[in-house]
């Protein structure tokens, strides 16, 4: 299946020829094929919604692009001009190739320039809203310093200047009067605005959100939408996975999965 | 760094989840009590056996017959532990001993034990030398005192209730404390050491009172025993064989031999200390293992979506670690903290109930075992925690975000 659109510009993310197998134990050992020879191009400025049933292996060619799943088979490439200098460059004139880079570079390319939304709500319980909405920030400076990476984004002079930006978000999604709380008093549908928070933090290059509407009321799922084509508007390449009807409004691309292949 | 341990993710973890913490920080503790109690166990059992082979000194010991076979003398108590308890011989037998074949040196001592009644300050076993051929006792009270003593001048063992100076009061006779000697985990703590002159006088004195169990003719005529060391090329096993065939009306025994009953003791406690030391100890790192690996399976979202916002593998897993480690270093000063508090607190009682040679290692020592303990804490939790953080850091996240 191709999914690809040729635009004028170069697409920020790429997936070429990608498939996901898994083994499923039981009577007998079934392979099933989740994504099959995929190809995705997701470029700068554009919102990308991912249709498809349940089990459509949405979520799961999300996470492959996102470099959270080492495909079976295919590349996830990503282009972006002199941003990423690696002590082994596996760039070619495709692009990076994510599953060619060590953990670590992957690692640090991720929080750098992909912001995520997980399915389902999920916070570190140990931090308040505002340090959780900080992780991705933190986490990049810090790799960022450890690598010497001259192209570090925010350092952490810019600490006065990201926090205005989380609580700015934060206000966005009206949690801003729960900055402090810790997330086992938020509700499922804050955590979830939170999770938004916390992707659009570090301004990432790539947003990946799998189904961010889940827990929220109509409203709030259209603010989220339009949130997401704003920063799609700024600049960003986002994909949406949703199940949700009024995506397509603000999408500039929707695309709708077929089932996967099984077979032993 | 204090400032920036509090602010990190593993302090914060911990002080958010107080149940979880708590149980993990009790059963480092035990782990580290259960390690440095029985190491110092059995370390002070070890040391009260080498201190009394120190002070043994001799290869062979002499005693008169009847020492071996009355029911109320316990002779390897008496004479290696201090207990009280007294026996004699005529001085002629003990020139006879000196006399054999292969004797290198032979050293008369002498035993009194004075009673509880008026005529005592306090009653212990006196043990007489004599200072010209003594070379067992007169090395360890040169080394407190250094110098001989004189006569009615006393050296006493390091628990007796008297300092130097003091005056105590034998059957009547007044004694001066010249010196206190150091510990030696054993009774001999409480004996007092005199030469022959003192020991003799003291002894008369107790005749006078008609408070001397045995019949003795004469003070100056008698000694309880002759400790030989055994000249060059000779057998240890030859000379004592020598002494008890051709001379009459003595027992000698090889110290070596006659420690070994005490040795095994000690070896046998140590044993058993260090069997329990090891079982709990092992328990409680099993234990940890799972709780640490049930704390982060709790957890594998969260460490999930560390992974999905940019944090590589090993970051989760110094996570993880740097949690596991801050655990038990919490969990390792309080318990090394309560066992040195029961080591001081019970080490009497502990004595008292092994009735064994038990002899506590110097501060220094303590002190440098506690900081082992602590190190060996932290890193067996590190070292729970290493397969969990391993396979926590691993898993792909894609896979553990839509496992949960």
């Amino acid at each position: 299946m191709s999914v690809t659109e040729k635009k004028d510009n170069i697409p920020v993310i790429h997936a070429a020829d990608l498939r996901k197998e898994y083994l499923r134990q039981g009577k007998g050992t079934n392979i099933f094929t989740a994504v099959d020879r995929t190809e995705l191009s997701v470029y700068a400025g554009e919102l990308v919604v991912l249709k498809g049933r349940s089990g459509s292996g949405k979520t799961t060619l999300l996470n492959m692009l996102a470099g959270l799943l080492t495909p079976t088979d295919g590349k996830v490439l990503f282009y972006e001009d002199a941003v990423l200098h690696c002590g082994s460059d596996p760039r070619n004139e495709n692009g990076i190739d994510l599953y060619a880079l060590g953990d670590e570079e992957r690692s640090l390319l991720r929080g750098r320039y992909f912001g995520y939304i997980p399915q389902g709500a999920g916070a570190v319980g140990s931090l308040t809203v505002t340090e959780n909405v900080l992780i991705p920030w933190r986490l990049s400076g810090e790799a960022g310093h450890k690598s010497k990476d001259p192209v570090c984004p925010e350092a952490a002079g810019a600490e006065k200047e990201i926090m205005a930006y989380a609580a700015e978000l934060l206000e966005i999604l009206g949690i801003g009067h729960l900055s402090g709380e810790m997330p086992r008093s938020l509700s499922g549908g804050e955590l979830r605005r939170l999770a938004i928070a916390r992707a659009l933090v570090t301004r990432p290059a790539v947003i990946f959100a799998d189904e961010p509407t889940g827990d929220l009321d109509d409203q709030s799922a259209r603010e989220v939408f339009s949130l997401l084509r704003k920063k799609a508007d700024e600049g960003a390449a986002v994909l949406l996975v949703t199940h949700e009807n009024g995506a397509e409004a603000c999408a500039d691309r929707c695309i709708t999965r077929q089932h996967p292949v099984s077979g032993a | 760094m204090i400032k920036k341990i509090r602010a990190s993710l593993p302090y914060k973890n911990i002080v958010n989840r107080p149940a979880r913490s708590i149980a993990l920080v009790v059963l480092c503790a035990i782990l580290t009590c259960a390690f440095f109690y029985g190491t110092m166990m059995v370390q002070s059992l070890n040391r009260g056996l080498a201190s009394l082979r120190n002070r043994m000194g001799a290869d062979i010991m002499v005693v008169p017959f009847e020492a071996t076979t009355k029911s109320d003398i316990d002779l390897e108590n008496i004479i290696l532990l201090g207990n009280m308890g007294y026996f004699y011989m005529d001085t002629d037998t003990a020139d006879k001993i000196a006399a054999r074949e292969g004797v290198s040196v032979a050293s008369t001592q002498y035993y009194l034990s004075t009673v509880s009644s008026g005529c005592c300050s306090v009653p212990v076993q006196i043990i007489g030398f004599d200072p010209e051929t003594d070379f067992t006792v007169t090395p360890w009270i040169k080394k407190s005192y250094g110098r001989d003593l004189r006569e009615m001048e006393v050296v006493v063992g390091h628990k007796l209730n008297a300092f130097v100076g003091d005056t105590l009061t034998f059957y009547g006779q007044n004694v001066t404390v010249a010196a206190k000697l150091e510990e030696t985990g054993t009774d001999l703590d409480t004996a007092v050491y005199c030469n022959q002159l003192t020991i003799r006088r003291l002894t008369q004195a107790s005749i006078d009172l008609r408070l001397n169990h045995e019949r003795i003719a004469d003070p100056e005529r008698v000694v309880s025993c002759v400790l030989v060391n055994v000249r060059e090329g000779y057998s240890v096993d030859e000379v004592c064989n020598d002494i008890n065939i051709h001379v009459r009306g003595v027992k000698a025994f090889r110290t070596a031999g006659l420690m070994e009953g005490i040795a095994s003791s000690l070896r046998g406690a140590a044993r058993v200390i260090a069997i329990m030391a090891v079982a709990v100890w092992l328990v409680c790192l099993s234990v940890l293992v799972i709780a640490f690996s049930m704390s982060v399976r709790e957890r594998k979202k969260e460490f999930a979506l560390l992974r999905a916002i940019g944090a590589s593998q090993k970051k989760v897993s110094r996570i993880i670690l740097q949690e596991s480690a801050l655990i038990s270093f919490f969990g390792a000063l309080p318990g090394v903290g309560t066992g040195v508090l029961i080591l001081f607190l019970f080490a009497g009682l502990v004595e008292e109930m092994l009735s064994l040679p038990f002899l506590l290692p110097p501060v220094w020592q303590i002190l440098g075992m506690a900081l082992l303990a602590v190190c060996a804490g932290v890193m067996c939790s590190v070292f729970a925690g290493v397969r969990t953080a391993r396979k926590t850091a691993g898993a792909e996240a894609g896979e553990s975000l839509r496992e949960l």
